[in-house]
């Protein structure tokens, strides 16, 4: 077993690293460049603030301060001449540029190599620090949540299952499915507006993680204290992945109770609560497994929606305004967090399959 | 069964509790709608910063929100200006109170440091830079260690404005090694290259890129009544009151820091704060839908608690047309587009009754120079129908046609605007469906925001709609004008102007008196009515509720609409 | 087919649920198709500027209120139910088919199950970097460029003539050289799995609002991003079921018997895959139908006149008290999930019957 989780790991490595390569490569594509908008947007107004040339060469100071000047490989094509391509064929031949070790991503990819993801270029702080910064708020929230899905799912799962429960099954899964197929924005804005609106009831705070307290407070202290605030932001997140999750367990689980073995316990005159409970679920789990292995690093990327309706500044949120203001370190430094998260999660979920059904693992020898 | 029911209840009890946590009186809670991205004052890029910055550093000039007029601030009185040859020189005398937080006063070391940080190559300025690049030499007075001379290239009106409008920095604090002492604020302006070398600016660039001068309270300390406490990045920032601070007895009005602490919460989702507003979370909203403002105002509950306020704003909506267009290169063309544009619709469905149509680009409520004599673009079909015909479009079964060029063109518009501004996105399809009524096919398009700026600059639009924000301190508007900024890359996005229009902007910005300048903005309003290229639709209201224990908050149709720092509690 | 239409009817005759959900989705499917001819007393982007946030059932004409714009909420919840089901269900139906074929056949081949000449693979990566410059690379930097597309077509062109002309030319002179006609096993498994990895770790939303910083995203350019996204979730489901129905011991007894690999596949394995993958298609049509409003929350631009659920759901957030615009998009929202998942819940169970009789 050791040895196979060592040889797993060791084959993520160069795996990881051609994923990370990918997504640096990408990330650039997008078009413009870091603070280009504001730069040259302060010209527009009821007066001018500087000239045009003097803002090109603020932008380019920006560009050279940030390495952006560099070529971002150590290849790279050259683009396209208009008029080459309209005269003859000759855009058809790529034409390669070999720039040495001066290029961004070396420069990136050396710096990863010390265990660094750069710095952002809008606070100019470790992209690792604001990461675990903003993973950090929410992991307690998606633990949670997570939890509370995983037993409610089984609660669920385990109560409709059983022949009696006909009208509690119907009932309960078209409530998950609908419950689906609404919008989670618009799921929490009903929270919000049936328990935190005075016009309603108004049971928990609004927004945010807490507000400031005079003094520090150790972690726990302020875990409690900010609780209530937790609360909308929990129950929006279970209500958004609970039915995919309880309908995959009772599938899983109503498939393995047809399966022979569970007859014979069956037979056996063992009730059925015990059945379910002892030799169903074990394997029933095996399917959700890969459900769950997907919905963590779903998770540790966060839903920006939710984090947006409630204020909390989670890893979701400073995706997109790290995408919408061309941060490309941080940009880069969530997607490869969440490369390795879903490559970890992968290995895990092998494992467990491993662990579970034994024919597996001969299979991968 | 049931004594999980009564741990329900006894939770929802404890939860109500929760909800309404204890607040002190003298704390103001504003609500930011996304975190700054630094707090670095000399390259702040977002309105945000810029709220909070103030609170923290002084510049030498400011506008007084209580009037909107530019007042001292640093400086002990507007500066004086003398035009010599090709050059301005603008003397400053500094307020003999002003001092840092550690007690040392603010003297001219201090703006010829500020200066040279905001000009220096390699330092974290891009932002700032270009706005004092205009300031060539900073001349020191031998005697008195608070007055100096800015030396400064040509001369423009807002060049006043310009010379107080940067945040100065404590030399003791960002620089205390001295580095930048010995290098003169004029070697900043001649040559960049020979300074990118030398070695102690590098030195000074490792020192002041870093985090602690973005975001740190210990170093952002200026010398406004507010320090730092504490930013919980993407939460809330805290500032605190400073103790004995000089403000105090400086005795102008405008120089304020009543409340003890400001917080500052960051809320991205307009519901969000509103409905935290209703809770009493929240001391001071602004930028309230349109809608929900209007039930907030028949809502007593709120009522008992808030007021509400709407200030005219100096922030316009405006069509841009593509004049570079052989379709649109035509004056009756544009101007059937604007008879098309059905403001009164617009502005009710929008902003409800909260905007106010204007004729051009002044904003009405400044009424010395808005031209009364003109009616705005009122929706007119049959107007409309006239132009197109005079220019030449001829109408048939499936549109209007003309010949161009020796080939004939359908008259159709595409028009965008950023995505996600629902107030641009309502107008856009009210235009569409009135552009139906003449049979011109309209095509709605919603484009992300860089990428609407990006074809903004390349000229790849047809028609546009979009923001934007004014003051009523300059009125140059060249930049936005002018035919020297038409080409691609220039602000001059629509191509308005010709030889005319550039002289009168010239004679707008050297008029020798606000008579003369009236009537040459006047003339300009007139010109670009019938140009209908840039064509200007309202003017909005902002939309603002302050709780009602504040007084003495300040409100203004400049952003950010109130002055947080001015909150007095009422008696 | 004909046991499936036996089934429809059985399940007609003997399930009332069944019979309610499939007449529902049979009305939905009419009027849909004959929508267009449908004479409305308004088109779903027509404005009524007088009429703005009508509540329901006050007015003879809007009979189910109006949004922010005066557009008639009937008129555009009919219009909604066409555009969102004509985007949801060919994407699911593909994005299924694609992850059903790739996780079975990862599944099933696993990572030594199939082997190639060391040679063909060689020429294998050759003519797949070859394609990726002529048919992606080059066409994008000439459409950026605005150069007339022909150029992109010969280029495309250029790109699978030497492809071609690699793999039927030089693959099979390179194959006679002993070190590349040696055989490897072809990593099926491993690959397809790395592929999900990669694809599954771009945020969704990250690469939707990329996109849209190059080009306004439209209905087409959608269904093409989530088609690519969501066929993951599905093969990571189909190969994870595979795995565990190749070691069972019918499919043993199937190989010994001489049944051929497609034989297996379609006759054994399918079938058995049947539940988790519909269930997987009723989820993802189901978040499919009102993406749109997700959408515009986070200021992704589209079609600003393409009426949609959606869309209508989308302007409570100017008016929190027009309950009108999420309760019917909302209502008919669940009650076509609803019906799918009734119907898909009944056939799966009668199909996974009789294959297991």
């Amino acid at each position: 077993m050791l040895r196979y989780l060592f040889r797993r790991l060791l084959y993520t490595i160069p795996t990881l690293w051609v994923m990370v390569t990918l997504i640096f490569l990408l990330s650039r594509v997008l078009p413009g460049t870091f603070g280009q908008e504001q730069i040259s947007q302060a010209g527009e107004g009821f007066y001018s603030k500087g000239s045009q040339q003097q803002r090109n060469a603020a932008h380019e100071q920006l560009l050279a301060r940030t390495n952006q000047h560099l070529p971002l490989f150590y290849v790279t094509f050259a683009p396209l001449a208009t008029s080459q391509a309209t005269s003859n064929y000759s855009y058809l031949l790529p034409d390669l540029t070999w720039n040495g070790t001066k290029n961004q991503y070396h420069i990136w990819a050396a710096a990863l190599f010390t265990g660094s993801l750069g710095e952002s270029f809008a606070s100019s702080r470790p992209v690792l620090e604001i990461l675990w910064e903003a993973a950090g708020n929410t992991i307690w929230l998606l633990l949670i949540s997570m939890a509370l899905t995983i037993v409610l799912a089984l609660l669920i799962s385990v109560s409709i299952v059983q022949d009696r429960a006909v009208k509690r099954r119907r009932v309960l899964l078209s409530f998950l499915i609908l419950l689906d197929s609404f919008p989670v924005f618009l799921t929490g804005l009903l929270l919000l507006l049936l328990l935190a609106n005075p016009d309603a009831l108004q049971l928990f705070p609004v927004f945010g993680l807490g507000y400031h307290h005079a003094g520090e407070q150790s972690g726990f202290m302020s875990f409690i204290v900010n609780l209530p605030h937790l609360v909308l932001p929990i129950i929006c997140l279970v209500l958004a992945e609970l039915p995919y999750l309880t309908n995959h367990l009772y599938t899983s689980l109503k498939g393995t109770l047809q399966a022979d073995y569970i007859r014979t316990a069956r037979a056996k005159g063992l009730p059925q609560n015990q059945v379910i409970v002892k030799h169903a679920l074990r394997n029933a789990l095996l399917p959700v497994i890969t459900v769950l292995s997907d919905m963590l690093p779903a998770l540790v990327a966060g839903t920006v929606v939710i984090e947006t309706i409630f204020a909390i500044p989670g890893v979701g949120r400073l995706l997109v305004t790290s995408v919408l203001a061309r941060d490309f370190p941080v940009i880069v430094g969530i997607v490869v967090i969440i490369a390795i998260a879903k490559m970890l999660s992968h290995i895990v979920a092998d494992i467990l399959y491993a662990l579970a059904d034994p024919r597996i693992r001969h299979n991968q020898k | 069964m049931r004594k999980v029911h009564r741990l329900l209840y006894s939770l929802a009890i404890f939860l109500s509790f929760c909800s309404q946590p204890q607040r002190q009186p003298d704390e103001v809670r504003v609500r930011l709608s996304s975190d700054p991205q630094t707090l670095s004052p000399v390259n702040y890029s977002d309105s945000n910063g810029l709220q909070v910055i103030n609170l923290l550093f002084h510049s030498l000039l400011g506008a007084d929100l209580e009037d909107d007029q530019l007042k001292p601030v640093l400086a002990k009185s507007l500066p004086l200006i003398e035009q010599k040859d090709s050059v301005t020189l603008i003397t400053y005398e500094l307020r003999e109170e002003a001092e840092w937080t550690n007690g040392s006063p603010v003297t001219s070391d201090d703006i010829a440091f500020t200066l040279k940080v905001l000009k220096a190559p390699l330092v974290q300025n891009e932002m700032m830079k270009p706005q004092v690049a205009f300031i060539r030499d900073l001349i020191q007075d031998k005697e008195n260690k608070r007055r100096f001379t800015l030396v400064c290239d040509g001369f423009t009106p807002e060049m006043e404005l310009l010379s107080g409008d940067f945040f100065i920095l404590p030399a003791y604090l960002f620089d205390p090694e001295n580095l930048l002492k010995s290098i003169p604020v004029a070697a900043f302006t001649d040559s960049l290259s020979k300074l990118e070398n030398n070695k102690n600016v590098k030195a000074f660039a490792a020192w002041f890129n870093t985090p602690a001068f973005n975001n740190n309270g210990q170093t952002l300390q200026g010398s406004a009544g507010y320090l730092l406490e504490k930013w919980v990045p993407g939460q809330t920032l805290t500032l605190k009151q400073k103790k004995n601070w000089w403000g105090k007895e400086a005795k102008a009005s405008n120089l304020t820091a009543n409340p003890k602490r400001i917080t500052l919460q960051v809320i991205p989702d307009n519901t969000t704060a509103l409905l935290a507003t209703k809770n009493g979370q929240l001391d001071v909203l602004s930028d309230i839908a349109a809608l929900e403002f209007d039930k907030l105002k028949s809502n007593k509950d709120f009522l008992k608690n808030y007021e509400l306020h709407t200030p005219q704003s100096y922030s316009s909506v405006y069509v841009g047309i593509n004049s570079r267009l052989p379709k649109f290169s035509d004056k009756q063309t544009r101007q059937a587009i604007a008879y098309l544009l059905d403001v009164a619709n617009f502005i009710k469905v929008t902003q409800q009754q909260y905007a106010t149509p204007t004729v051009g680009i002044i904003p009405p409520n400044v009424t010395a120079y808005y031209n009364t004599n003109l009616k705005p673009y009122a929706f007119n079909v049959t107007k409309a129908k006239q132009l197109l015909q005079a220019a030449g479009w001829q109408e048939r079964n499936n549109g209007w046609f003309r010949t161009i060029n020796g080939k004939e063109q359908p008259l159709t518009i595409a028009i965008s605007y950023k995505a996600g501004n629902t107030v641009l996105e309502s107008s856009a399809l009210i235009f569409q469906q009135s552009a139906a009524k003449l049979n011109i096919p309209v095509q709605v398009e919603a484009q992300e925001g860089n990428l609407f700026n990006q074809n903004l600059k390349a000229h790849n639009f047809e028609v546009f709609l979009r923001t934007l924000t004014g003051n009523p301190f300059a009125f140059n508007f060249t930049a936005l004008l002018h035919t020297s900024f038409a080409e691609k890359g220039g602000t001059n996005y629509t191509g308005f102007g010709n030889a005319e229009s550039d002289a009168l902007l010239q004679a707008i910005n050297t008029a020798p008196n606000p008579e003369q300048k009236a009537l040459h903005l006047k003339k300009l309003q007139q010109v670009m009515q019938e140009e209908a290229t840039f064509i200007p639709l309202y003017y909005q209201k902002e939309r603002i509720a302050i709780h009602k224990r504040f007084g003495n908050a300040k409100i203004s149709g400049l952003k950010p609409n109130y002055d947080v720092s001015a909150f007095e509690l009422k008696q | 087919m004909k046991a499936l239409l036996q089934d429809i009817a059985h399940l007609w005759q003997t399930k009332w649920s069944f019979r309610l959900a499939l007449l529902y989705l049979a009305g939905l499917g009419i009027t849909i198709a004959l929508l267009p001819f449908i004479p409305l007393p308004f088109t779903p982007d027509q404005l009524d500027l007088e009429n703005v946030f009508l509540a329901p059932f006050n007015n003879k004409y809007h009979v189910l209120g109006t949004d922010q714009l005066g557009r008639d909420v009937l008129v555009n919840t009919l219009y909604g139910a066409r555009n969102g089901l004509l985007l949801a269900l060919p994407v699911m139906a593909i994005a299924s088919l694609v992850g059903v074929s790739v996780g079975v056949l990862a599944g099933y081949f696993g990572n030594n199950k199939q082997y190639l000449k060391r040679g063909s693979l060689l020429v294998l990566l050759c003519c797949l970097s070859l394609l990726l410059y002529y048919n992606i690379i080059v066409p994008l930097q000439l459409f950026s460029n605005g150069l007339p597309s022909k150029l992109s077509y010969t280029s495309m062109l250029v790109g699978v003539g030497l492809s071609g002309i690699a793999w039927f030319g030089i693959k099979p002179v390179i194959t006679r050289f002993s070190f590349c006609s040696r055989q490897v096993a072809f990593p099926l498994d491993s690959l397809t799995l790395r592929t999900i990895e990669l694809i599954s770790s771009l945020p969704r939303l990250l690469i939707l609002i990329s996109v849209a910083a190059f080009m306004p995203p439209s209905v087409m350019l959608l269904s093409v991003i989530f088609i690519c996204t969501y066929w993951t979730g599905t093969a990571r489901l189909a190969r994870a079921e595979m795995l565990r129905i190749a070691q069972l011991p019918f499919i043993e007894a199937a190989t010994t018997v001489g049944m051929t690999h497609r034989q297996i596949i379609f006759k054994e394995a399918v079938p058995n895959l049947l539940s988790p993958v519909v269930v997987a298609f009723v989820f993802g049509v189901g978040s499919l139908l009102a993406i749109e409003s997700t959408l515009s929350f986070l200021g992704i631009g589209l079609p600003a006149d393409l009426p949609s659920w959606g869309r209508t759901i989308a302007g409570i957030r100017s008016n929190l008290g027009a309950w009108w615009l999420v309760a019917f998009p909302g209502g008919f929202l669940a009650l076509t999930v609803l019906a799918l998942q009734v119907c898909s819940y009944h056939l799966v169970h009668i199909t996974q019957g009789r294959a297991r009789q």
